[in-house]
């Protein structure tokens, strides 16, 4: 039997169907929840998922973080506000339909979009994983060093806001990988005499804290009042699908291509992909004076652009190891716990898993339509649960969450102390992403930066020597330099026009 | 509640400090020269760049206040955010002698007041709550949370 059969085997198993769907069922909850993102959907299933068979987790987190991004869409489109960031682009455009009496129109174009860009995005990744494996099977640290720095460089620069505080976010990420013993010279850093801390800092409870733990905290402080939902009357949410399909199909596949290649791109996920995309589909779109007034052609490309991306994020998280976006970063953390080390290595020694993989991701952007259509129903009723009563209990999850990762209230304390300090984060406009992805992909960083070192005998030429090392380390130099040299260009235009 | 970018700037630049003088005192790994303190001192460089420069930006921006009250102007915003987190340092010390489903039902007793549930609502919808987790977590998923005073009663 070949791998690609006993990959689907592995997934058509009712264990494996049940937790799908029940993840599912659970990211579809939180992503329509505003200000619950689908990283902490992740960020609350992966407790659980320690419990489980490697597959199903894996799964489960596939399926889960599928559904939040396309349910961000639902309140976003009946009470303009997005249930995930990666909505935010279009939630405007959404509400606007929405006060036109079109509700139904764009979320069955949010539907049924969300799900084609899904499975696109799945192609891709079915296509070019495996390829690109085997190019990363010759990589050395050289390679890695730039791989990982590459991601860095474009959580900082490709996401909106400060780059400085960008970078203060990752350099925070990075000293928290440094913590623990596990180093080049097998020292203990920054333990402070603990034995806990020796260990390093646990991954989970501190993804817990900064994406959940201080949502809480600022929630609460804002008292959790419940939000206004208007009674929409929703439509047939199937009206439409055939003449949006023939009439978009440039936007969509624009969208789809746009989202892929984001999501691919090391350290830039969905919610970065639908902003381009909405602002691609604006500018050359026939009717440009429509958008914002309710038109769903912009809704098209970006909500097929920010599911792609989902999967394209996957690309290299599973070939390299570099997490695409905030929530393969988490992923990476699990596949590394259930002893699937992402790498080359996975598609040569376990092709099948690889296999299996792919095929949850088709079932997944599959399932979307029917479980889609049923959240729609759904919508405003979950919209209507009391917030004072919803917060305190998530906010009991993290705390069960977090002890059950190692059984002790250590992980409980990390939660508290990440959670604190991404709500004053937040609070000073410092992203979180940045700080995630080098917590991730810190120890990588300085091991395989270290290692090239002692290689190269301290020349720093020798990073540059190997070809697609080479490339690397000008692509990611240019990412480093391209804004500084733009900003500086805007600053003498503007001294000029004084 | 926020600090301004000048305060923040120069945390950072203390932080970048201790984190180079702690990265100094990691000795080498013998024969080699690159050890265990090359990247922290490279992060403690590249963080003392950061709050140099969002000082420098601060300065330039001109008068500021050195703290701002954003959302503290809100009436009970801040005692609600410090209960939130007060209540979960609470969990921590009480748990390992009350035990999960007591301090549970407490805990989120507490948080459903802060955001003003009313507390018939409040009581039993925490206790409900906790004995679901408790159930869920411990029965389902074998996780030994900690069973205190209701041991040998669940």
């Amino acid at each position: 039997m070949g791998a690609i059969e006993a990959g689907i085997e592995m997934v058509m198993r009712w264990d494996v169907i049940l937790t799908i769907l029940a993840a599912s069922i659970f990211g579809l909850i939180v992503g329509a929840i505003p200000g619950l993102t689908a990283t902490m959907a992740i960020a609350l299933l992966v407790p659980i998922t320690f419990f489980m068979e490697p597959l199903p987790a894996v799964g489960a987190m596939i399926a889960c973080s599928a559904m939040a991004i396309f349910a961000g869409d639902i309140p976003s489109t009946l009470m303009r506000m997005p249930g995930t960031p990666a909505s935010a682009a279009y939630t405007e455009e959404c509400y606007a339909m929405t006060r036109k009496g079109q509700a139904e129109i764009a979320l069955g174009a949010n539907v049924l979009f969300s799900a084609l860009g899904g499975l696109f995005g799945t192609v891709i990744l079915i296509l070019a994983a495996p390829l690109l494996a085997e190019v990363a099977l010759g990589f050395s640290s050289f390679e890695y060093f730039w791989l990982a720095l590459l991601g860095l460089a474009c959580a900082i620069f490709i996401g909106s806001g400060s780059p400085v505080k960008g970078m203060i976010s990752l350099l925070l990420g990075l000293f928290v990988a440094q913590v623990g013993i596990d180093n080049p010279g097998g020292l203990p850093r920054f333990t402070f005499g603990s034995t806990e801390l020796l260990g390093g800092i646990d991954f989970i409870p501190a993804m817990i804290g900064l994406f959940a733990m201080s949502e809480v905290i600022r929630t609460m402080a804002a008292g959790a009042r419940d939000w206004n939902v208007k009674q929409v009357s929703i439509g047939n949410p199937l009206k439409g699908w055939g003449s949006m399909f023939v009439t978009y199909w440039r936007q969509q596949i624009r969208g789809n291509l746009t989202g892929t290649a984001i999501g691919i791109l090391p350290g830039a996920g969905a919610d970065i992909a639908a902003w381009v995309s909405y602002a691609t589909s604006r500018k050359f779109s026939k009717q440009p004076e429509k958008f914002g007034t309710g038109h769903v052609e912009g809704i098209i490309e970006s909500t097929s652009s920010n599911n792609a991306a989902l999967a394209g994020a996957w690309v290299p998280a599973l070939v390299f190891g570099i997490p695409g976006d905030s929530i393969t970063a988490v992923v990476i953390g699990v596949l590394y716990l259930k002893g699937l080390n992402p790498g080359p290595m996975l598609f040569v020694n376990n092709p099948q898993t690889i296999y299996a993989v792919f095929t949850i991701f088709i079932l997944a952007n599959l399932l979307m339509i029917p479980l889609g259509l049923m959240a729609l129903k759904a919508g405003t009723a979950l919209l209507r649960f009391p917030r004072r009563i919803l917060i305190p209990i998530i906010l009991m999850f993290c705390i069960v969450g977090s002890y059950a990762v190692n059984n002790s209230g250590y992980g409980v304390v990390l939660m508290l102390v990440f959670g604190v300090l991404g709500f004053l984060m937040e609070e000073h406009e410092i992203p979180i992403a940045p700080c995630v992805l080098g917590i991730v992909l810190g120890k990588l960083l300085e091991e395989s930066f270290v290692t090239s070192m002692i290689k190269a005998d301290g020349n720093l030429l020798a990073f540059f020597e190997r070809p697609i090392s080479g490339t690397l380390g000008v692509l990611t130099i240019l990412v480093f330099v391209w804004p500084i040299w733009s900003a500086l260009k805007a600053r003498r235009r503007e001294r000029a026009a004084a | 509640m926020r600090m301004s970018d000048l305060l923040v700037g120069l945390l950072v630049l203390l932080g970048a400090a201790a984190l180079f003088a702690a990265a100094s005192t990691f000795p080498p790994i013998p024969g080699q020269q690159y050890g265990a303190d090359v990247f922290p001192k490279i992060t403690a460089a590249g963080l003392a760049a950061c709050g140099f420069l969002i000082c420098i930006g601060s300065v330039r921006a001109g008068p500021f206040p050195l703290a701002q009250a954003t959302w503290v102007r809100e009436p009970g915003a801040l005692p609600r955010a410090l209960g939130t987190i007060l209540l979960t340092a609470a969990y921590l010390v009480l748990a390992p002698h009350l035990g999960f489903v007591v301090t549970a039902s407490l805990v989120l007793t507490g948080l459903f007041l802060l955001v003003r549930v009313r507390i018939q609502v409040a009581v039993p919808t925490a206790l409900a709550t906790a004995l679901l987790i408790y159930w869920a977590f411990a029965h389902g998923l074998r996780v030994p949370l900690p069973r205190g005073l209701v041991e040998g009663v669940l």
